[in-house]
């Protein structure tokens, strides 16, 4: 029989509210009646820094009053109340589990902060001080928020800032803090996490193949690694069976998706009806992600790092979607950065296709240019008599100003070799690297200097170690390079995911996932399809770096001065 | 090398062994005294002369931006840092308070180590919030160009989540900075700011390699 200790969240959740039903319980007030505390209420004060009232919370930080939605309880204890590490600071976990309970001394998380956690060394002397103490109950919450005392006596932390709540506020606090941490999430069995990854009608086939063969291989090898450890939980002098609970097996469903796009919701909804899965991982789909990410958003299903460059790119856009980049509309803003700079003069004449890749980057920088863009919408790929009419259009009649830059949102590298007729007002050509995929090697000798291109990937002349290690993994699982980039990025989804998994230890809660990411992801190290990876709390997408380069002849590459 | 590593960690810590040494926590105190707010140390620091854009998208030179004579603040923040930065920035903004009329006497600076998402835009509604006074500047730059920053003062950690909560002093012109590690009282800073006479610091001056860990 294979020692795997089952989560005791659930059940002590419930003996919590029993608890409090009946006698008011340890974070439930003081004498016989119930809690009056309103979850809802607390989540408010928790998450917003809102008082029922309506007014901030106000707290004070040493001798600074402080207040407002800077220092709520979810910014350092996170939204999902497990707490986080801040320089030398570990932030203890605060949900209901966490506080009703005696602080107990936990090896596999004591394992986990000192030996899987890059931090300092005060930091580490930090989590080697137990700081053990009693549960809580409502009363010494109330201290503990008001003079920073906890039920052991010690004094909490220096940046724990110091609330005073009226007794009302203070329940419908303790109400949302039980509801925190009342995992496992669904998807999470004993011995094995269901996962899913979502490809939508219309993706290549040799695209889906190339990602679903990375996704098979490395959970192949994880689930065999699991299998080993399961095998020997007790060899380990290091206290491995500890972390039997978190040795799961990783179960992949492809949820494949037909028909038109506002149509997917529903077929999301039905295959995580039948099979609940805690987090979908990469994932293919024409057109904008935008139906894919509203569910995962209704289901607060952690979406990690779709294959996509149509993301949704609002800025409340919700939490639960983790991007790779902003795609065509992270392309068009480092464009637009560009021109403003760099030719704020310059007249704009942009040209796409019926493509909603196209479109999404001509509506970005249209967006960003103002009326400083014209825009064009191409029928048919580009052939002599489109490629006249478009230079004709950079010169309207008068009093129209003529175009001097003109940005094709299309695939065809050949219109780097396209001459421009000796009259034309164009002097600067602009490509989207995105919608290429590479560089045009060929450049006309009218437009030599002249073919600049939005590039969001990492420079082809820098040399990223970690990319030929992932390239090595994929050749030793027979798998060929038939789209790098996909199958790096891939590689990446599925490393970040199983970092962050084995940092949960038993603590199988989907907030705590996307933290662990956003916390994580900055040393991960990047396969190097994009020049830099890195998140923080609340930040949504992992590459933010853009560049405008210019073209040579040969299809060099040097950034655009 | 093994010297500089030797040395950095005796400053860090009071007690510790070898960088590298993977036993190394178990000689480490179990944790700081709970009434240490804060220790006040000094090093010599050489600014690195990078380009830096301010929140009002303005291009700066930072050698330039700090070599001016009033006594000057300096911090690392980002804005989507969950808890540390909101509370080293409300310590600049209580001693902008505690400044009063002289706050003009003493410019501060906060930059950014998280370039590439803090924007000028971003940075400007992040020193809204604090209520942020001229001349308080929020800064952005190139990652390489603040990571250089970082290094100059010491406070470089890798991943943004690692950082410490640093503050600066630059009591006077010249290199030599006052590096105050926790959470300070803004009547302190402030008045050490505006203090005739260099404040007493914990350690004797060093430089800002010796600090790294």
């Amino acid at each position: 029989m294979i020692p795997v200790r089952k989560s005791v969240g659930p059940a002590l959740a419930a003996l919590a509210l029993l608890s409090i039903q009946t006698t008011g319980g340890p974070l439930g007030g003081t004498g016989a009646e119930p809690s009056s505390g309103d979850p809802e209420l607390g989540r408010r004060i928790y998450r917003e820094g809102r008082l029922p009232s309506g007014a901030e919370v106000q707290a004070e930080l040493g001798s600074v009053r402080v207040s407002g939605d800077a220092f709520t309880c979810a910014a350092c204890h996170r939204p999902s109340g497990y707490g986080s590490e801040e320089g030398a600071t570990p932030v203890p976990p605060i949900t209901g589990e966490a506080l009703l309970a005696p602080r107990r001394l936990d090896r596999a998380e004591g394992f986990r902060r000192l030996y899987q956690e890059n931090q300092s060394d005060p930091f580490y002397a930090r989590v080697r001080d137990p700081r053990l103490r009693p549960g809580y109950d409502l009363d010494a919450l109330d201290t503990a928020l008001r003079t920073g005392r906890d039920p052991a006596g010690r004094i909490l932390d220096p940046w724990m800032p110091r609330y005073a709540f009226q007794r009302d506020d203070l329940e419908h606090l303790a109400a949302y803090l039980r509801t925190l941490g009342d995992g496992p999430d669904p998807g999470v069995e004993l011995r094995r996490i269901h996962l899913a990854t979502v490809i939508g009608p219309g993706v290549d086939d040799r695209r889906s193949r190339a990602m679903l063969d990375v996704m098979d291989a490395f959970i192949q090898r994880r689930n065999l690694e699991m299998e080993g450890l399961r095998a020997r939980p007790g060899h380990s002098p290091n206290h491995r069976a500890d972390f039997a609970a978190t040795w799961r097996d990783w179960k992949l469903h492809v949820w494949r998706l037909r028909g038109p796009p506002e149509s997917w919701g529903s077929q999301i909804r039905d295959a995580y009806r039948r099979q609940p899965v805690f987090a979908l991982l990469g994932g293919l789909a024409e057109g904008s992600w935008r139906p894919i990410h509203e569910q995962c958003e209704a289901l607060q299903l952690p979406c990690l790092f779709p294959n996509t460059d149509l993301p949704v790119a609002d800025s409340d856009a919700g939490d639960s979607t983790l991007y790779l980049s902003r795609g065509l509309v992270g392309e068009a803003e480092a464009l637009a950065r560009h021109l403003q700079k760099h030719r704020p003069d310059a007249r704009v004449l942009q040209v796409h296709n019926e493509a909603p890749r196209s479109v999404a980057g001509a509506e970005a920088l249209a967006h960003a240019l103002g009326d400083r863009v014209e825009t064009l919408a191409l029928e048919s790929p580009v052939d002599d008599r489109t490629w006249h009419r478009l230079t004709a259009a950079a010169s309207p009649p008068a009093p129209s100003p003529p175009a001097q830059v003109l940005v094709a949102w299309l695939w065809d590298s050949g219109l780097a070799q396209r001459p421009l007729p000796e009259d034309s007002p164009i002097d600067t050509v602009v490509l989207s690297g995105g919608l290429l995929g590479t560089a045009p090697t060929r450049t006309s000798p009218a437009l030599s200097g002249r073919v600049l291109l939005t590039w969001p990937f990492a420079m082809p002349d820098r040399s990223i170690p970690r990319s030929y290690r992932v390239r090595a993994w994929l050749r030793s699982r027979g798998l060929h390079a038939d789209d790098e980039r996909l199958q790096l990025d891939t590689y990446f989804t599925l490393s970040v995911a199983d970092h962050a998994m084995r940092h949960l230890v038993t603590r199988f809660d989907r907030r705590l996932l996307i933290e662990r990411i956003e916390h994580e992801t900055e040393n991960t190290l990047s396969p190097g399809v994009y020049p830099r990876l890195s998140l923080g709390p609340g930040q949504r997408f992992a590459s933010k770096v853009c560049r405008v380069v210019s073209l040579s002849d040969g299809g060099a590459l040097t950034l655009a001065p | 090398m093994a010297v500089v590593g030797a040395l950095a960690c005796l400053l860090c810590a009071p007690v510790t062994g070898q960088e590298g040494d993977p036993h190394r926590h178990h000689r480490l105190p179990s944790g700081p005294p709970p009434d240490a707010q804060y220790t006040r140390t000094a090093l010599n620091v050489t600014v690195p002369d990078v380009p830096v854009v301010d929140a009002a998208g303005r291009s700066l030179r930072l050698h330039r931006l700090l070599d001016r004579p009033e006594p000057l603040l300096l911090q690392f923040v980002f804005t989507t840092c969950p808890g540390v930065c909101p509370a080293l920035s409300a310590m600049l903004s209580s001693t902008q308070r505690q400044l009063g009329e002289e706050r003009s006497r003493v410019p501060m600076v906060s930059i950014t180590i998280d370039p590439e998402h803090d924007t000028p835009e971003r940075l400007a509604t992040y020193a809204q919030r604090f209520g942020a006074e001229a001349p308080w500047l929020f800064l952005t730059g190139e990652l390489d160009d603040v990571v250089a920053v970082q290094k100059a003062f010491g406070a470089y950690r890798g991943n943004k989540m690692r950082h410490e909560p640093l503050t600066f002093l630059r009591p006077a012109p010249g290199p030599r900075w006052l590096r105050y590690e926790g959470l300070v009282d803004g009547s302190i800073l402030a008045a050490d700011a505006l203090s005739s006479e260099d404040p007493a610091v914990d350690e004797e001056p060093t430089s800002a390699t010796t600090l790294r860990r």
